[in-house]
């Protein structure tokens, strides 16, 4: 008993005072997407002897049930990977970070400033963006040689895009066997802006509906004519049924795909040669992109909120970002406005990539805004994608509702 | 006679067209997972579907089980779902005792407890037991994933209605031969009951084996992870990879077929063992 005693006195001696500190940190990602959260929790550990990382992974479609029932029961991970944050923070589930970020000069001014507004809420910032989840146009350059068209470049516009699309569609016994362009449902938004248009008058604190307005419904035809009368494009429902825009363009279902950079490693088995092409402009010569990316909060319940800081502003501080800009899986690095986490993205085509993310353009995130589009606008464009109503008359009946909804808030 | 018997056999025709189609559509889906888990990414969506793929990867089990901790799962699973059924056919089966042969005050009032306990979807426990177990420490231990499931309000009820088949003259016997409660349990209902407690395994064994929510909520690292858990990380944010999630789904199934064939052939001819021969 006594060299017990002993040795465990001599324990406590040799550690620093600062008593052992354990941070959890929950995020999601599939096989592939983990190397990088590992190798940050294994560095940050090297360098910080004392703290342990408690590492709490679950799938993406597990996630959030997970994380909403820990929450619900007030506990919860101290640093989580998170999205929606508006409607996190609404709840008090997030610390504010502005007065963490303002203690410790955390280099806020070199992260795309459009990339932090979805992760803010009420004037304050809740979490740190990891990165942005950029469009780009993929192309299967098998399929363009073969049909003698050009490839895409950065001077195409709208016009290009859907005249190639129905070039290279490809029907056969009343069936499209191939589709110019497939493309993701959650994404329709980025042809508005393109078009000078908005859903909101403004896109954190709205207070008027604008997707009524002539360039937001133009877009939104847009889109419906190259499904329902050019039969270039899946609609939403047959893409996902058809496996999304991974399997539709891997198996030659689609000969251009609009998505982002998670795409990478499963375009990496096509067995044809493709390429990357900026999103096409606008009519008008607007250029626009999708911003927002997930992000690292703290939880408001952490019980070190210092120690937990200090974690969070290791992942999201360059060193962090640069491991996920350089990782085998690439992230498009949100903090794209410093030169070591520019230098080290390192996925092919990442000119592309870097300069598209500056086209970023938010369009919709507040609390309410998941609600409005379950309850109205989803079902309102759902009837255009199915080509039963025409643009204006699907958005026309609802906007009165949305209006109502927004006046509530 | 002759027309008796052709009238027969076109009962017997209709029936095995009817359970042909019922056959077909059971095991319809099983073929297409077994198929798929052979394709190559790219054509598990190809048009017109093919149910043999042209270039077969059987390296798909072996990346299952180099992406993901298939072994530990596989064991964690067995080392949960195990305890719970043996847990649960004690408690289930004490519990059922003691409403059907025991008379004590409020005995009905308590039953109808019970059932209303049936009623309660999970969905509305999940977060009570889950502070619970987070205060007792259980987070991430199979104490957590175990214990909970100890009991069953739907084990007891089935029990009980199957012991109260059992013949009064065979309980009141043991009692004249001087038997008390815990031997009338262990040596008269357990054994006459066993194609019932045969089932209430079998149900426990597959539900548990395939319970997702709770195993989800409770562990946190990927080595308390069970079968179903450790699958659905191959529905990534943005993709899945469909012939590693269907491999890993027979590889998930084997288990409970096991356990169900075994299962069948021994609990379910105890349903023939009688006691009274002659009634």
């Amino acid at each position: 008993m006594k060299i017990i005693s002993l040795a465990s006195t001599l324990v406590a001696l040799a550690t620093p005072i600062m008593a052992d500190t354990t941070v959890s940190f929950a995020y999601w990602g599939d096989p592939a997407e983990l190397p990088p959260f590992e190798r940050l929790v294994a560095e940050y550990e090297a360098a910080n002897p004392g703290v342990t990382i408690d590492v709490q992974h679950a799938p993406w479609s597990g996630y959030w049930t997970r994380l909403d029932a820990q929450l619900a029961a007030g506990a919860g991970p101290d640093v989580f990977f998170v999205t929606n944050v508006p409607s996190y923070a609404a709840r008090g589930a997030l610390a504010p970070l502005d007065a963490h970020i303002n203690a410790s000069n955390f280099p806020i001014n070199e992260y795309n400033q459009e990339a932090l507004r979805p992760h803010s809420y009420d004037g304050q910032l809740y979490s740190l963006p990891r990165d942005n989840a950029t469009l780009v146009l993929y192309y299967n350059k098998d399929a363009f040689d073969a049909a003698n068209l050009s490839h895409p470049n950065d001077s195409w516009s709208w016009d290009e895009l859907s005249d190639a699309a129905k070039a290279l569609a490809v029907s056969s016994g009343g069936r499209t066997s191939r589709y110019g362009i497939v493309t993701e449902s959650n994404n329709w938004d980025v042809w508005v802006s393109q078009n000078g248009g908005s859903i909101f008058d403004d896109g954190i604190n709205p207070t008027t509906f604008k997707l009524d307005e002539p360039a937001a419904i133009e877009a939104i035809q847009y889109i419906g004519d190259m499904m329902n009368v050019d039969r270039s494009m899946p609609s939403y429902l047959e893409a996902s049924q058809s496996g999304g825009t991974t399997q539709m363009f891997l198996s030659g279902q689609a000969a251009m795909s609009i998505t982002n950079a998670a795409r990478l490693g499963s375009y990496a088995k096509a067995d044809f040669d493709w390429a990357i092409a900026p999103l096409p402009k606008g009519p008008q010569g607007l250029r626009s992109n999708v911003v927002g990316g997930a992000g690292f909060g703290l939880n408001s319940n952490a019980k070190d909120m210092d120690a937990a800081w200090d974690f969070l502003s290791y992942i999201s501080g360059a060193e962090g970002q640069a491991i996920f800009a350089s990782a085998a899986a690439p992230a498009v690095p949100a903090m794209n406005g410093n030169p070591m986490v520019q230098s080290s993205f390192s996925a092919p085509f990442a000119e592309v990539f870097l300069s598209e993310t500056d086209n970023g353009k938010l369009t919709a995130q507040f609390p309410k805004w998941v609600d409005l589009q379950n309850l109205y606008i989803q079902p309102a464009l759902d009837l255009v994608w199915n080509g039963e109503v025409d643009a204006a008359t699907a958005i026309g009946s609802i906007a009165d509702q949305v209006e109502a909804a927004l006046a509530q808030q | 006679m002759i027309r008796r018997k052709t009238k027969k056999s076109i009962v017997d025709w209709v029936l095995f067209v009817l359970l042909l189609v019922g056959a077909l559509a059971t095991c319809g889906p099983f073929a297409w997972t077994l198929a798929t888990s052979f394709k190559p990414d790219a054509e598990v969506f190809t048009y017109p579907p093919q149910l043999i793929s042209s270039n077969p990867q059987p390296g798909n089990y072996v990346d299952l089980f180099l992406t993901l901790p298939m072994a530990r799962a596989i064991f964690n699973s067995l080392v949960v779902v195990t305890s719970i059924t043996i847990l649960q056919v004690i408690v289930c089966s004490m519990a059922a005792y003691a409403f059907s042969f025991l008379r004590f005050r409020g005995r009905e009032a308590l039953f109808v407890v019970f059932l209303m306990a049936l009623m309660v979807p999970p969905q509305v426990t999940l977060i009570p037991n889950f502070i619970m177990v987070r205060n007792f420490g259980w987070i991430d231990t199979y104490r957590g994933l175990i214990l909970p499931f100890a009991f069953s309000s739907f084990g007891v009820f089935l029990l009980r209605q199957y012991f109260l088949t059992i013949a009064s003259e065979l309980i009141e016997a043991a009692k004249l031969d001087g038997c008390k409660h815990w031997k009338i349990y262990l040596f008269v209902v357990l054994p006459l009951a066993r194609p019932a407690l045969g089932a209430l395994a079998i149900f426990a064994f597959v539900s548990q084996w395939n319970n997702f929510l709770w195993p989800l909520i409770t562990t946190t690292s990927p080595e308390m992870q069970t079968v179903v858990v450790a699958l659905s990380s191959l529905r990534g944010q943005f993709s899945t990879d469909w012939p590693l999630l269907m491999a890993g789904s027979i590889v998930a199934v084997g288990p409970v077929l096991i356990v169900f064939i075994l299962g069948n052939r021994s609990f379910i001819s105890g349903l023939t063992a009688g006691s009274f021969g002659g009634r």
